[in-house]
C-alpha cells in the first residue's frame, strides 16, 4: 500500500520549546487544512493517548496520537525539530522527529491501514537510517518510499 | 531446531504501538534465529490471525497487550509471557529470550 505523506503537513527545522510545543504547532497544520475542526478537542485526545503511556518510542521518535471526532480524515504530520525535546521515552533520550496521528472515530479502516503502515515501518531499520540522513522536507516525504 | 514463538499485540488505540511491537519481534526473531508468528489485535481488526496449528506449534505465547487479548480460549494451556505493548518496541530481543527462558524452565 502506498503511503502518500501531504507536503503541506510536514515540517523541517521546527523550532519548538517543548512537547507540547510541537503538538500545538503540527496541530495548526491540521486545522489550517481542515482536517482537525477543533483544535483543543483534538490536542485533549493527544494528551489523553500520551497519559496512558509514553509515545516516545526512542531513537529520537515520537509517535503521537489523537482520536476524536473532531478529526475529519486520517493523516500524518511529521515535524523534523530544531532542538530535541523530552519525551519521557522508551529509551530515556530526547526526541528529534515526531509523527502526529490525527485519527477520526469510525474512519475508514484503508486509511487506519495506512496509519499502522507508517507506525510499523519507522521499527525499520533501514526508515530510521532515512531519517537520520534527511536533510530537508522532500527527504521526509519519500522516507517511507 | 529453530524454536517457535507466537505473539499476539494490542494496544489502546489499535493503530500505532501495536503494529510497532508487531514489526520489533519479527525484526528481533529474525535476527535470532527464532521463528515467530505475530497477531496484530488493532483497530481494524485482528491481522494474521493465530490459528489453533499456530497455537499448537508455538512453544510459548507472548502477549504484548495494553489491553484485554481477543479470543483468549486458543491460547488455554500455552506458556503465557505478558508484557506491556511497549516492552518489545523498547527490546524486543529481551521480551523473546524472556520467553524462551520461560519455556526451557529458567
Amino acid at each position: 500500500m502506498a503511503i502518500n505523506l501531504d507536503k503541506k503537513l510536514i515540517k523541517f527545522d521546527l523550532d519548538a520549546k517543548d512537547r507540547k510545543d510541537v503538538i500545538n504547532q503540527l496541530a495548526d497544520l491540521y486545522v489550517t487544512r481542515g482536517i482537525v475542526r477543533d483544535k483543543n478537542k483534538y490536542l485533549d485526545s493527544v494528551e489523553f493517548r500520551e497519559m496512558q503511556g509514553t509515545t516516545g518510542v526512542g531513537d529520537g521518535i515520537a509517535i503521537p496520537h489523537g482520536q476524536t471526532n473532531t478529526v475529519t480524515k486520517s493523516s500524518i504530520a511529521i515535524a523534523e525539530l530544531r532542538h530535541s525535546v523530552e519525551w519521557n521515552s522508551l529509551d530515556g533520550k530526547p526526541v528529534k522527529f515526531v509523527f502526529l496521528l490525527a485519527i477520526p472515530e469510525g474512519g475508514s479502516k484503508e486509511h487506519l491501514k495506512i496509519l499502522s503502515e507508517v507506525a510499523g515501518d519507522l521499527m525499520d531499520g533501514k526508515v530510521r537510517e532515512r531519517l537520520r540522513k534527511a536533510k530537508s522536507a522532500e527527504d521526509l516525504l519519500t522516507l517511507f518510499d | 531446531m529453530a524454536r517457535k514463538l507466537i505473539a499476539v499485540t494490542a494496544c489502546t488505540t489499535g493503530v500505532a504501538h501495536t503494529y510497532m511491537a508487531e514489526k520489533a519481534l519479527i525484526n528481533a526473531a529474525k535476527e535470532m534465529g527464532v521463528l515467530i508468528k505475530v497477531e496484530t489485535q488493532g483497530a481494524t481488526g485482528i491481522g494474521h490471525k493465530l490459528t489453533p496449528k499456530d497455537c499448537q506449534i508455538g512453544e510459548a505465547v507472548i502477549f504484548a497487550t495494553d489491553t484485554q487479548v481477543r479470543e483468549r480460549d486458543r491460547f488455554k494451556g500455552k506458556k503465557i509471557l505478558q508484557v506491556g505493548v511497549s516492552d518489545p518496541i523498547k527490546d524486543a530481543k529481551k521480551v523473546i529470550n524472556k520467553a524462551l527462558a520461560m519455556v526451557d524452565g529458567k
